[in-house]
């Protein structure tokens, strides 16, 4: 907490936010002047460290972006390199590919609603005093998430950063009996997942509804990830080679990460937007009840509601794991080579559902083989506008509660959208700067109990504010 | 007795990546058999599921020593004691980090004993390589983190504990 100069106060370092960027709530006279999300910390150019790169090793740098979501921007990176040579894949080579994504979004999602989303209803501060309260809940999360973990081993050779996933198919094929161990966990997972669904239907979420345009792939009659083409509640489809004509980015003055506009709107990205899109009748039985139970389409414009909407994705997807596996089972595992790739110049374009939305890889590559240019969209940069403009909306209407709640619904608004910010960028402290009256209290669950972490200072050579291994 | 070795960071970010670079340095030479050695990468909770399975942990990570009574030079090598480490406070999933893992493993009692190697970047920015001084310094990192990873602990490593 510390003075401007100008009179006016800011509150830094608020709870289970760790920072790079702030929320700032600029209120004079009782009333919002300005909501602002600001991200201020440098870009990583991932982008320029493609270019010069031997494109089929694009795959494996790409995975490094992210611990959570390696399969996710693998697997861009590989259909943009598929795509600019003209391959196809094997069907084993898609199905395969198809229960590991399956399998990162399930841990990705995991994670998001029991270690983040789960503190801030039971009022917990973080995870670890809520492991103490509950023990059963963080057990059944980490068995959920080291199931995930496992699949991506089977798959993907390790559960962290894969690295069998290449161009053209697989460096090594899991064996029969290998996958007919993770179908024989089938009844444990469905059953800690039935208990997902159960936990989550006892929360109620604040009710903030809005009108927005989501964007997610869209395929007919299948709850889309792998491939589709990107479609708008409100208007038409677009073809994902296509993407730059539907999704503009442009700086923000005050922020160093982008903003997007799908044809000048503000969207959303995510679960709920998939959710929003594919519709009920595509998900699976089991996952079409949890949504049903959760009063998922009632919620579906009320952003708090993504959380419930990651929900419904993991009963869904777990489905699809098992029943994809049996699928590969049924049809013989076949230890299949990756098919070459041709030394040749070419565009593609990479697009995929992620965990937090669809993620845009697209290389140009020149005749032998080396990446000419990359663009990456990633799903957060697409939400960062949306979650400033669900602020604007929401604070008002919440400018009576006292400050410490105003400070937990937005953070809880902003963690709903599941920020992957290694990814973009780097987040957040929330800022208040109240022009008239300067009362305000740092936050009561400021600096956790139990573990006396003490923060070693940043590095004076600047760029990353980096301390003792802080890995995530 | 089984122990892993266990580099963590990210291989994009410079010198944030040396622990990844020590054991893919290590994993390439011969190792005592109750030895195992893992890039960890940023896999934040993940970790655990690496960890859990061996009694001894030795991570190696980037740590920046900085401000702790003066500059530290680059390339140099400390025990960190895990208390005092910064756990990051979660934003995301992505916030979650090693300091997470071990904490988890606190409150779920294990047998396992962790130390961390840090050692301190002279840069961590976007790159593919080390910086030169962490180049120049990288035979005397891998023949101290060697030595600490074949050695007996006679169990007196900093447990999570501590």
């Amino acid at each position: 907490m510390h003075d401007h100069p100008d009179g006016t106060l800011t509150v830094e370092h608020v709870a289970r936010v760790e920072g790079h960027g702030n929320i700032v709530i600029n209120v004079r006279d009782g009333r919002v002047e300005d909501v602002r999300l600001e991200i201020v910390e440098s870009p990583r150019f991932f982008e320029s460290m493609l270019v010069g790169q031997d494109a089929v090793v694009a795959p494996e740098l790409t995975s490094r972006i992210c611990g959570i979501c390696s399969v996710g921007h693998t697997t861009a990176s590989i259909k943009a390199v598929e795509a600019a040579f003209g391959m196809e894949p094997s069907v084993q080579t898609l199905l395969l590919r198809r229960v590991i994504l399956d399998a990162e979004i399930i841990q990705s999602h995991i994670l998001h609603v029991y270690f983040l989303v789960a503190p801030d209803v039971f009022r917990s501060p973080s995870v670890f005093p809520l492991a103490g309260s509950h023990p059963d809940i963080v057990k059944r999360a980490l068995r959920l998430k080291k199931f995930a973990n496992r699949i991506m081993a089977v798959i993907g050779g390790r559960h962290i950063h894969p690295v069998a996933l290449k161009v053209g198919g697989f460096s090594a094929v899991p064996s029969d009996a290998d996958l007919r161990d993770l179908a024989r966990e089938a009844e444990d997972v469905k059953r800690d997942i039935d208990e997902t669904v159960e936990l989550f239907r006892t929360i109620r979420f604040p009710e903030f509804h809005r009108n927005t345009e989501y964007l997610a792939l869209k395929r007919h009659n299948q709850y889309a990830f792998y491939d589709g083409d990107i479609t708008s509640n409100l208007d038409g489809g677009t073809n994902p080679d296509q993407y730059l004509q539907r999704i503009k980015e442009s700086v923000v003055a005050y922020s160093t990460a982008k903003h997007a506009r799908s044809n000048g709107r503000v969207f959303a990205v995510g679960a709920l937007a998939r959710y929003a899109l594919n519709g009920r009748e595509t998900l699976s039985d089991r996952a079409a009840r949890a949504a049903a139970a959760l009063e998922l389409e009632r919620m579906k414009d009320n952003p708090f509601a993504n959380n419930l909407a990651q929900v419904v994705e993991c009963v869904h997807l777990c489905d699809d794991v098992f029943q994809t596996i049996d699928t590969i089972l049924a049809r013989g595992v076949r230890q299949e080579r990756p098919v070459p790739a041709p030394e040749r110049a070419g565009r593609g374009v990479g697009s995929v559902e992620v965990p937090r939305g669809t993620l845009y890889h697209e290389y140009e590559i020149d005749k032998h083989g080396h990446i000419l240019r990359a663009n990456c969209i990633i799903p957060t940069g697409q939400n960062l506008a949306r979650m400033e403009q669900d602020l604007r909306e929401m604070v008002p209407g919440i400018l009576d509660l006292p400050r410490d709640e105003i400070r937990l619904r937005c953070e809880m608004l902003v963690r709903a959208y599941d920020p992957c910010i290694s990814c973009s960028t780097h987040m957040l402290d929330v800022s208040f700067i109240d022009i008239n009256e300067i009362k305000t209290t740092s936050s009561p669950l400021e600096g956790e109990a139990g573990w006396g972490v003490t923060p070693l200072p940043a590095s004076p050579s600047g760029g990353e504010d980096k301390t003792a291994a802080t890995s995530s | 007795m089984t122990r892993l070795l266990l580099g963590v960071g990210n291989i994009l970010m410079g010198d944030d990546g040396v622990g990844v670079h020590v054991a893919r340095a290590l994993k390439a030479e011969e190792n005592p058999p109750f030895l195992a050695i893992e890039d960890g990468g940023t896999g934040g909770i993940s970790l655990i599921d690496l960890i859990e399975p061996f009694d001894e942990i030795l991570v190696v990570d980037a740590a920046n020593m900085n401000g702790q009574g003066g500059g530290c030079p680059a390339g140099r090598i400390a025990e960190i004691r895990p208390a005092m480490l910064c756990a990051r406070r979660a934003w995301s999933g992505h916030d979650h980090g090693l300091v997470d893992a071990l904490k988890l493993l606190e409150i779920f009692p294990s047998k396992h004993v962790v130390r961390i190697l840090g050692v301190q970047p002279a840069s961590v920015s976007p790159s593919l390589t080390l910086s030169p001084e962490l180049q120049a310094a990288f035979p005397a990192i891998l023949t101290t983190v060697r030595e600490e990873a074949v050695r007996p602990w006679n169990m007196k490593g900093v447990t999570c504990h501590d």
